[in-house]
């Protein structure tokens, strides 16, 4: 009787414990999550053996999303972040219910010796590439959207106005100009012909975001660097003053590229500058946060193996040619899709 | 009687110059045609769409009867040319202005880091036949101003 007892409380047990289960999985079914599976990268490879990266942007909580590598001998996966573990490629897959993203992820070396003996178009290739966007389709998420910048984003102007691809977006862009220029009024951008203050064309053009690549000219210069950020302040209290409820986005400072393609001295200089530029877009990533702006991190697609512009990219070392600036669009319109779903850019 | 011989001849000297003058304003120029024969000269140009136009460069179509503005693709290079036939005598001089001030803005643009363009740019020619307006800005500007005035022979 005892054995009949003890069975039918086993029984009722293990029934209560899937009822349990059922419920949870009802309620989870109820509170499914909406919106797609952003990975930062259509491709990623690493240097070195050891490197690590978290690549998830989102949207689904990272814990639901079942990860897999194909071969995690090359590069292992957990939770979105990626880990180089031998040489070689492979495909990581992120999948949640009916949604599936994959990316290519792989390693050039185990050591630095290794790295240092690859051919130049190995290691000043891109480290990683931004996730496809058919830029053919037409596009509207920048039509009431400006970008600010140096001669950097004129280039980018230039290729952009040949293609449309990012539709109607405003080009206030200008050769030579700096956040220096801009607070002390001795550059400012042309619109519609005339010579005008940066926050009074961005209030008569109308728009409601305004991109900004803004840097070079200020963090090259040793005497303008130090007011980098101050002048940053200055200019954001003025658009804010004339246009209070502008949206504004700061856009990463890119490398230079190393035309020498040897570790001269000046490759030297060139790692000196790029390293103050990554400390400098650190800062900017902060000062966004701090001060209601948001984030574009475009110098993370913009870097080879050695924290440089890519030479596929390259165009007079501090600029970006076709591909680069492509590859810029490309950014662009990822991230406005990545927002369009509820994403934030920070 | 003399004299009077003399005041016929300067008067039917003026009159067929003035009657030359009025050819020319009368000139039916096609700029896109005349952009066209610029080919030979020009690298990868791209022609901005009318609010590019309007925002990047200041130039309204409506000041412009015809029009082929083309701008240099390709990064450091500054060539440029606008090729236009403006409405009326008030919307030629605001186009006048506007390509002043963009030469102006182009030679602030080149002057500190791009030296060989700068050069190119301070040989720019700002030309008017009639209505006619050119801004050529190129390496080869002898051509192409020699093309726009043969247009208009």
């Amino acid at each position: 009787m005892k054995k009949v007892i003890s069975w039918l409380l086993l029984f009722s047990a293990v029934l209560s414990l899937v009822a349990t289960v059922s419920v949870k999985t009802s309620a989870g079914e109820a509170e499914e999550p909406e919106g797609s599976l952003f990975l930062k990268v259509s491709s990623i490879t690493f240097s070195l053996v050891g490197e690590r990266e978290d690549v998830y942007l989102g949207l689904i909580p990272r814990e639901l999303v079942t990860w897999e590598s194909e071969d995690p001998s090359i590069v292992s996966v957990e939770n979105g972040v990626l880990t180089a573990v031998g040489v070689g490629s492979t495909v990581i897959r992120a999948t949640h219910a009916d949604r599936i993203v994959e990316c290519t992820a792989g390693c050039l070396a185990k050591t630095q010796e290794e790295l240092d003996s690859l051919p130049y178009e190995v290691v000043s290739a891109p480290k990683r590439l931004p996730p496809e966007v058919d830029l053919e389709e037409p596009c509207t998420s920048f039509d009431n959207a400006a970008i600010v910048g140096d001669s950097i984003t004129y280039y980018l102007f230039q290729w952009e106005s040949k293609t449309n691809y990012l539709g109607d977006i405003l080009f206030l862009a200008r050769g030579g100009v700096s956040m220096n220029g801009f607070v002390r009024r001795f550059k400012n951008i042309y619109y519609r012909g005339n010579e005008r203050y940066l926050e009074d064309a961005i209030g008569e053009s109308g728009v409601d975001r305004v991109y900004f690549l803004m840097g070079s000219n200020d963090i090259s210069s040793t005497t303008q660097r130090p007011y980098y950020f101050q002048n940053w302040d200055t200019m954001l209290e003025r658009i804010r003053e004339k246009n209070p409820d502008i949206e504004i986005v700061i856009i990463s400072n890119i490398p230079l590229y190393d035309e020498t393609r040897e570790s001269t001295q000046d490759d030297k200089r060139i790692k000196e500058h790029n390293d103050l530029i990554a400390e400098y877009n650190e800062k900017l990533r902060q000062y966004a946060g701090e001060n209601g702006c948001m984030f574009l991190d475009l110098n993370y697609y913009v870097q080879d193996h050695y924290g440089r512009m890519p030479e596929i990219y390259n165009q007079g070392s501090y600029h970006m040619n076709q591909a680069g600036c492509l590859n810029w669009m490309k950014i662009l319109r990822f991230y406005a899709d990545y927002e369009l779903e509820g994403g934030t850019l920070s | 009687m003399k004299k009077w011989i003399c005041l016929i001849l300067v008067l039917s000297l003026a009159l067929s110059m003035a009657a030359c003058g009025k050819e020319k304003e009368n000139a039916n120029v096609d700029v896109a045609a005349l952009y066209e024969s610029y080919g030979a000269y020009l690298p990868d140009m791209f022609c901005p769409d009318a609010d590019t136009m309007i925002n990047f460069l200041g130039i309204s179509t409506e000041n412009c009867k015809q029009y082929q503005v083309a701008i240099c693709a390709e990064g450091m290079r500054t060539d440029e040319v606008w090729l236009i036939e403006a409405k009326d005598q008030a919307s030629l001089e605001k186009l006048r202005q506007l390509a002043q001030t963009r030469i102006e803005a182009k030679l602030d643009e080149t002057v500190s880091y791009a030296p060989d363009q700068y050069a190119v740019v301070e040989k720019a020619e700002l030309l008017t036949q009639g209505l006619y307006l050119a801004l050529l800005i190129s390496p080869d500007v002898s051509e192409l101003k020699e093309g726009f005035l043969a247009a208009f022979k």
